[in-house]
């Protein structure tokens, strides 16, 4: 179960006139995940979104508060809790000039799996996603599509609990997003935990058992979509995030 | 728990030895030294060794009896006769490379101080010593005095040991002098590539979700640019002493003296260039670590390279010694040290002194850039 | 003057992809909706409209003038936001006025001052210190400033948050009130597509493969689902594509009233764009 408490996170701004502001990119946020279950953590560009995942995925440090992977935090397990979770991101790009077979098994090697199994792990992955056709490419000469799923392939690599995506389907056409949502579904099905964040609210609707909404850096609602609906009296997802948002950005 | 640098080292150099560019970069400084050498040498043979026409026409305003045709024929003197006013003017177009004028038992060589003056005069004053003492054994037998008594009245030899060859110094320092910059230059492209590139291109963040420790990461990064600029080194090594032996054989000016090293001076010479490397390396990732382009990396690594090389002319050109305190200084204590070598000393106080300096140097480098690498800054370093 | 763009047999020839024969009306007055996957020739048709790449073959008017003759005249009264944001990011929004201030003749400093009230941007803030919505909506206020009678927008919306991304949206929809005014853009979130657009081109794999009316689509396409033994027993004729699972099996028509009456007793659904992509690209026929 992965547990976030409290947690905080400073950035330093510069404003127009050249002087220090100190900026909360996350203030005050918990949530916790159980196994089997997708989270969604929705919210207007600029929310902290993605400074959360990133803190989650252990590449920002967060100033306060504590993340807790089944009894692990980063402070003192940081190798371990790494090779129990995935992070993939719209913005994350893979080594282009590696062939899909390398990058697999340089992940292999880095996630120490067992030497005698990293053929036949990289075989099955390579079925699963159908990516046989293009295994010994170089990435670079791949399409978008196909560039997609040495992603998935990358994050399956060590079959981690936790898979963390930022984004993941944004910019995407509908066919490589598809990939994506479904890959989410399979994993929940196998008991994994996924943390999640989009800006299209059909897919999160979904897809998600959980939704976070989050807004200037704070949660401002929690709830299964069926709830969030009913609390805000709205029909879809979508309505419900101008309801939440909307409202509050017209005040400014 | 197994240590993660080699695979990040794998990784780096592959990607490395797939990139054309980064290739090229390890390559195309370390060709320039062959030409660099073997230019100037030609360049300094050409100085040296001026053509005897180019400054034997000597002008004379007497009539020249047998004995002196004779002799100017000798002396390869090509003689100009005419009247000294006629002289002065032809001296004044360049006809002639020198003049003499005769007023009596005088004989005054003219002319003016320029750079085939000092040939033409020598020239000229052997001619004179010859005829003199041809006219004073004419003299000498006339008075039945035996010449040989008085003319070798005593014997002196010349034992001068060949000092060191000043164009031999000249070339091997500066070849070495630019081996260091080759380094440099090729190691700026990789140190770019693995930090800021990477950032650029977005792969930064899929790495630091590994499970591998941020000073993994980065001693992998480091030793893969270390490597490619030994590489680099090593290669430049090969080459410098290649052309030098080219040069060494080929020319003149290197006459009697043996530009090749010895093997001792061979291992030292690698020891220099691999310590170098490190030392450059670890100082390039720092900076282009720093930075969030490409662009903006090797704008940032521009001045290094001068730096890395205006100690080391310095030092040449106003003729500075190792000391204690120099093999201290990084960058200054590797051209003192690489000049030593070549001239065939070498001291193994100093070559320590060097060796601790630098890792010193690269281990304070080091730190810094762990430290960069575990605070978020490695990512917005704004 | 009826079209804003025409395109007659257009080709752009790469190593490995190429654009072949489009051919391309664009009526004034018009949303028209460019739709396709990920390097399917969206961003190079875009390209190809505004001489940012040169075309191989074919020919090419916008405003029923050739548009690399009088391209001056013409990008006068175009405005584009492209996927990349063509400022260098230590300029503000009032740098960047001074400098349009130049290029284009019409361009109005007052409007340009409204969009950037309405949107809530600050004239002084530097792109730099902007999110990517903020960035967004600078980009779409510099390109309506100078009184455009076309938008060519590609992907203007990619990565915004849902309330940016109506704001944007309204603003579009503003924009196309008046009458003269026209808009192409490309898109992968279709369910804005389904909102504002008149007209949808999709493009597959460099060909055109549909140009009709959202109007004709949503009345006219359908999926039909039924039981994969039932499929034999649909005329072939019926077909546009189909796409075989396990145990059924989903039939994209284009006449869905015919269809109902003809069979009866299966399940046929309206159609979304998402839906009707999917089935094209990765249908069989």
């Amino acid at each position: 179960m992965l547990i976030v408490k409290n947690i905080k996170k400073k950035f330093i701004k510069y404003n127009s006139k050249k002087q220090k502001e100190e900026f909360l990119a996350n203030n005050d946020i918990s949530f916790e995940a159980k196994k089997g279950e997708v989270v969604g953590i929705l919210g207007p560009n600029g929310a902290g979104k993605t400074t959360l995942l990133r803190m989650i995925a252990g590449i920002l440090k967060p100033d306060e508060g504590n993340i807790n992977f089944d009894g692990f935090n980063y402070l003192e397990n940081e190798i371990e809790i790494k090779k129990n979770i995935a992070y993939l991101s719209g913005n994350t790009k893979i080594y282009k000039s590696l062939s899909t077979y390398e990058l697999l098994k340089m992940c292999c090697e880095i996630y120490e799996v067992d030497k005698q199994k990293v053929e036949s792990r990289i075989k099955e992955i390579s079925k699963i996603l159908n990516m046989d056709n293009f295994l010994y490419n170089k990435i670079e000469n791949l399409s978008t599509g196909q560039t997609q799923r040495v992603n998935i392939a990358r994050c399956l690599v060590h079959d981690p609990q936790y898979y963390i995506l930022d984004e993941a389907t944004s910019g995407l056409d509908i066919i490589s997003s598809q990939i994506i949502l479904d890959f989410i579904k399979k994993e929940k099905q196998k008991g994994k935990t996924i943390i999640y964040s989009t800006h299209y609210m059909e897919e999160a609707e979904n897809i998600c058992d959980n939704v976070f909404m989050i807004n200037k850096g704070k949660v401002i609602k929690v709830g299964t979509p069926k709830q969030i609906k009913k609390d805000t009296n709205t029909t879809n997802l979508r309505d419900a995030f101008f309801d939440l948002i909307g409202g509050e950005r017209d005040e400014k | 728990m197994k240590s993660k640098v080699l695979n990040i080292l794998k990784k780096e150099l592959r990607e490395m030895f797939r990139d054309k560019k980064s290739l090229s970069m390890m390559l195309v400084v370390p060709i320039m030294i062959p030409l660099l050498v073997i230019g100037m040498s030609a360049l300094f043979e050409m100085q040296m060794n001026k053509s005897v026409d180019d400054y034997n026409k000597i002008g004379f305003n007497y009539e020249m009896n047998e004995v002196e045709k004779q002799l100017a024929k000798q002396t390869k003197i090509k003689t100009i006769l005419a009247s000294e006013k006629e002289l002065k003017e032809k001296y004044k177009n360049n006809e002639i490379d020198l003049y003499v004028i005769k007023r009596d038992n005088n004989y005054i060589i003219n002319g003016e101080d320029n750079e085939t003056t000092s040939y033409s005069s020598s020239l000229v004053e052997n001619y004179f010593s010859l005829y003199k003492s041809y006219l004073q054994n004419e003299y000498l037998s006339k008075n039945n005095i035996p010449a040989n008594n008085v003319i070798n009245i005593i014997n002196v030899e010349k034992n001068i040991k060949q000092a060191d060859n000043y164009f031999a110094s000249f070339i091997t320092s500066y070849a070495f002098l630019f081996i260091i910059m080759a380094i440099t230059i090729s190691a700026t492209y990789p140190a770019t590539d693995t930090t800021a590139g990477e950032k650029e291109r977005g792969t930064l963040e899929t790495l630091l979700t590994f499970p591998i420790k941020s000073r993994d990461i980065i001693v992998g990064k480091f030793l893969s640019v270390s490597i490619s600029s030994i590489i680099t080194g090593i290669i430049s090594l090969i080459l410098t002493i290649i052309s030098l032996m080219f040069a060494n054989n080929k020319f003149s000016i290197y006459k009697d003296v043996n530009l090749m090293l010895s093997p001792t001076s061979l291992i030292f010479a690698a020891i220099v260039i691999i310590a170098y490397s490190f030392l450059i390396s670890g100082l390039c990732i720092a900076i282009a670590s720093k930075c969030k382009t490409f662009k903006e990396a090797q704008s940032a690594l521009t001045p290094l390279t001068f730096i890395s090389f205006f100690p080391g002319l310095i030092a040449f050109m106003i003729n500075i010694k190792t000391t204690a305190l120099y093999a201290l200084i990084p960058f200054l204590n590797y051209t003192l040290i690489f000049t030593d070598i070549t001239n065939g000393s070498i001291n193994y106080l100093y070559i320590i002194l060097m060796l601790i300096s630098t890792i010193i140097v690269i281990l304070s480098v080091l730190v810094v850039i762990i430290k960069q690498y575990k605070s978020e800054k490695v990512l917005f370093s704004n | 003057m009826k079209n804003a763009i025409e395109v007659k047999n257009l080709v752009k020839e790469y190593k490995d992809f190429k654009l072949d024969n489009i051919n391309l009306e664009i009526k004034k007055g018009c949303i028209v909706g460019l739709i396709g996957e990920n390097g399917a020739g969206k961003t190079t048709l875009i390209k190809s409209l505004l001489n940012i790449i040169k075309i191989s073959k074919g020919n090419i008017k916008i405003f029923d003038k050739d548009y690399i003759k009088n391209e001056q005249i013409i990008k006068d009264d175009i405005g584009v936001v492209l996927d990349n944001m063509f400022f260098p990011e230590i300029l503000s929004p009032k740098d960047i006025n001074l400098i349009m201030k130049d290029i284009f003749k019409k361009w109005d400093e007052q409007i340009f001052n409204k969009y950037l009230k309405d949107f809530g941007l600050s004239k002084n803030k530097k792109i730099k210190e902007m999110s990517k919505g903020m960035r967004k909506k600078l980009e779409i206020a510099t390109a309506l400033s100078h009184h455009p009678k076309l938008l060519i927008l590609d992907e203007p919306t990619s990565g915004l948050d849902p309330v940016v991304r109506s704001e944007v949206l309204d603003i579009f929809l503003n924009f196309i009130q008046n009458e003269e005014n026209t808009i192409l853009l490309s898109t992968h979130i279709t369910s804005d597509l389904e909102n504002i657009a008149d007209h949808i081109v999709f493009i597959d794999n460099g060909k055109k493969v549909l140009d009709k009316s959202r109007d004709d689509i949503i009345d006219n396409y359908g999926i039909l689902k039924c039981d994969i033994k039932y499929f034999d027993k649909i005329d072939k004729n019926d077909i546009v594509k189909y796409k075989k699972n396990k145990y059924d099996c989903q039939i994209l028509v284009d006449n869905i009233n015919e269809i109902r009456n003809k069979y009866k007793d299966c399940i046929i659904d309206k159609i979304t764009l998402d839906d009707l992509m999917v089935l094209m690209v990765k249908g069989e026929k």
